[in-house]
């Protein structure tokens, strides 16, 4: 009868610790999730951001000032550029991201899709989790004033 | 005729309480006006002040209604009426609605949660084991009578003893010079056979003169492990009674029912008629006879270990309590830690993202550095950091027009001396930086100044 308390116990353990060890690793991984969500869509902003200083210097000075657009290729550059240093360090990736930037007449948008390494789900089995972030930057010049849009 | 008898029993509920019970309003009440006092000031709150009186009325409709008409199954709709009435309502329109609604459906899912399954309980099924239960009772009280009757004196007889690894009461428990014996009394009638693999098989007649299969168990499983527990004890305690040879002790099946047709010659344990049960007893020949005083230590000492038994399951409650206790504990603690550490490095990124930008629209490297610092003042009170630990270095050692940049590192210490469980750890510290490129073509840049 000891012996079949004991194994009662067993089971209980068995059924239980399984379930706790998931709840810790969902918390934990969640929460490098989100942090890694929130770094990877600053880093992606940034990048946006450096492809919109490109310009188009030609199409500026032929213009008058009054054609202001970006120089795709240079825009392109600057915001891989900025990727490339930035993506490197800290956040922890199961493979390299995949970085797209689309360079329109005056907006660029940059997206990065990659897979995370977990540290504790991967016990019950799940060793990557996706996470994506997408950012716009526009070229802005002149003032307006109210109304003027 | 033995005087020595002990009744352990606990008394089965009478009929008439049941019935009381039954009729009386629904359980919780205490625990929902509980309930109530911390819930109604947290939903009136939210709409102040129509909020506190509709949320005072609800709370107050909700007792007095379970006061005089609680039921469950009644709850159970009105919870289900309410969920659809919350969620179908508008919102804004009527002042309180809201926290009236609220406290309405939590205080009656307290209810539901401490009255579910009372209904049920009045069915057939119930009615039929309580009849079993008194029959049962009863048989136990006619067996109970006869071997006060008619087992002599030097016998001890308890009855409805319970130890704490038993299977359920021990029915009768007969300590004589011959031996220990077991007794386990099944009050039912009709054709009882034990089968030659040991499974017992009950058949009735119903009232129409057909037969069928009723309900009996193993009974002679339950008597053995009635056996296993006595033995374990005395085992444990009167260790003298098994060296050399061993106390041997004895199972026996009563059958009292008038009604009873026996077979029972494949059975383990004994089985036998109440009419033959206590010459069975006196006429049994023990391996070991037991000296008087033998008979009065096993008495003693089994009695002793039943009084023990609620004291060794509320220690056994305790401790695994106690085990349980750490774990759940370090869970909601490790918890609200991991929280502060993923806010914290939330907070950090703004920071590291805000005074970057900052500096970037700086006119040169000492107007970038300005333009940083103010905003690192600015943007740092309203995200809950605590300043002391904060540590916001500017870089503005790249900054040209062309393919300059600034940067912002942030670095935080999360404090957790204050989260019991985990205080312990040391503070983990998070770092973020970010790198913000400047703008050639921005107005007022001084290229003198960022090219010194």
């Amino acid at each position: 009868m000891r012996s079949a308390r004991r194994a009662q116990a067993f089971v209980y353990l068995a059924v239980t610790l399984p379930v706790f060890v998931a709840m810790v690793g969902l918390a934990i991984d969640g929460a490098l999730l989100l942090t890694a969500r929130r770094e990877l869509q600053s880093v992606v902003d940034g990048a946006a951001r450096a492809g919109a200083t490109r310009l188009d210097m030609a199409s500026l000075r032929g213009g008058g000032g009054g054609q202001v657009k970006l120089d795709p290729l240079a825009a392109r550059t600057a915001s891989m550029s900025y990727l490339v240093q930035q993506l490197a360090t800290d956040i922890a990736w199961q493979a390299p991201p995949n970085a797209r930037v689309e360079v329109g007449r005056v907006r660029v948008r940059v997206a990065v899709e990659g897979e995370l390494r977990t540290a504790f789900l991967r016990v019950v089995g799940v060793d990557r989790v996706p996470v994506a972030a997408a950012a716009d930057a526009d070229v802005q010049y002149g003032i307006r004033g109210p109304g003027e849009d | 005729m033995t005087r020595r008898v002990v009744e352990c029993h606990v008394q089965l509920p009478r009929s008439e309480d049941r019935l009381r019970r039954e009729h009386h309003p629904g359980r919780g009440l205490t625990l929902v006006a509980g309930c109530a006092l911390v819930l109604v000031p947290i939903a009136g709150a939210t709409e102040q002040p129509v909020g506190w009186f509709s949320a005072c009325g609800a709370a107050l409709c909700v007792l007095l209604m379970f006061r005089f008409r609680g039921r469950a199954r009644a709850t159970g709709w009105l919870l289900l009426l309410l969920g659809l009435v919350g969620l179908a309502a508008p919102r804004g329109i009527v002042a309180g609605l809201g926290a009236a609604v609220f406290v309405t459906l939590a205080l009656l899912t307290v209810l539901w949660l401490a009255n579910r399954g009372r209904g049920r309980r009045s069915s057939n099924g119930w009615r039929e084991r309580e009849a079993q239960q008194v029959a049962g009772r009863s048989g136990e009280i006619q067996v109970a009578g006869v071997l006060a009757r008619e087992l002599p004196d030097e016998y001890v007889l308890i009855n409805g003893l319970a130890l704490p690894r038993g299977a359920g009461d021990i029915d009768h428990l007969v300590i004589g010079p011959n031996g220990v014996f077991l007794l386990e009394t099944k009050t039912m009638a009709g054709r009882i056979v034990c089968q030659p693999d040991g499974t017992w098989q009950r058949t009735r007649i119903g009232r129409g003169g057909t037969s069928y299969v009723a309900y009996i168990g193993d009974p002679a499983a339950q008597v053995q492990r009635n056996i296993y527990a006595v033995r374990d004890c005395l085992r444990r305690r009167l260790p003298h009674l098994y060296a050399g040879r061993p106390l041997w002790l004895e199972g026996i099946l009563v059958f009292p029912h008038p009604r009873t047709e026996l077979a029972s010659e494949h059975s383990r344990i004994p089985a036998v008629r109440l009419a033959d049960l206590a010459s069975s007893i006196r006429g049994y020949q023990p391996r070991r006879m037991l000296r008087p005083s033998d008979v009065g230590q096993i008495a003693e000492v089994l009695l002793g270990e039943s009084h023990a038994r609620p004291l060794a399951r509320s220690a056994q409650a305790l401790v695994e309590m106690a085990l349980a206790l750490p774990v759940v504990l370090t869970l909601v603690f490790g918890t609200v830690a991991l929280s502060r550490v993923v806010q914290a490095h939330s907070a950090i990124v703004a920071i590291a993202h805000e005074v970057a930008r900052a500096g970037a629209l700086g006119a040169s490297p000492a107007d970038a550095l300005t333009r940083m610092q103010a905003r690192a003042r600015e943007v740092t009170p309203g995200l809950g950091l605590d300043g002391t630990l904060l540590d916001i270095v500017p870089d503005v050692s790249a900054y040209a027009r062309n393919d300059g940049h600034v940067a912002a590192t942030v670095r935080y210490l999360v404090n957790l001396r204050d989260v019991p469980l985990v205080g312990w750890a040391p503070p983990p510290e998070l770092r973020v930086r970010h790198v913000e490129w400047i703008d050639p073509f921005r107005g007022g840049i001084d290229d003198a100044a960022s090219q010194r």
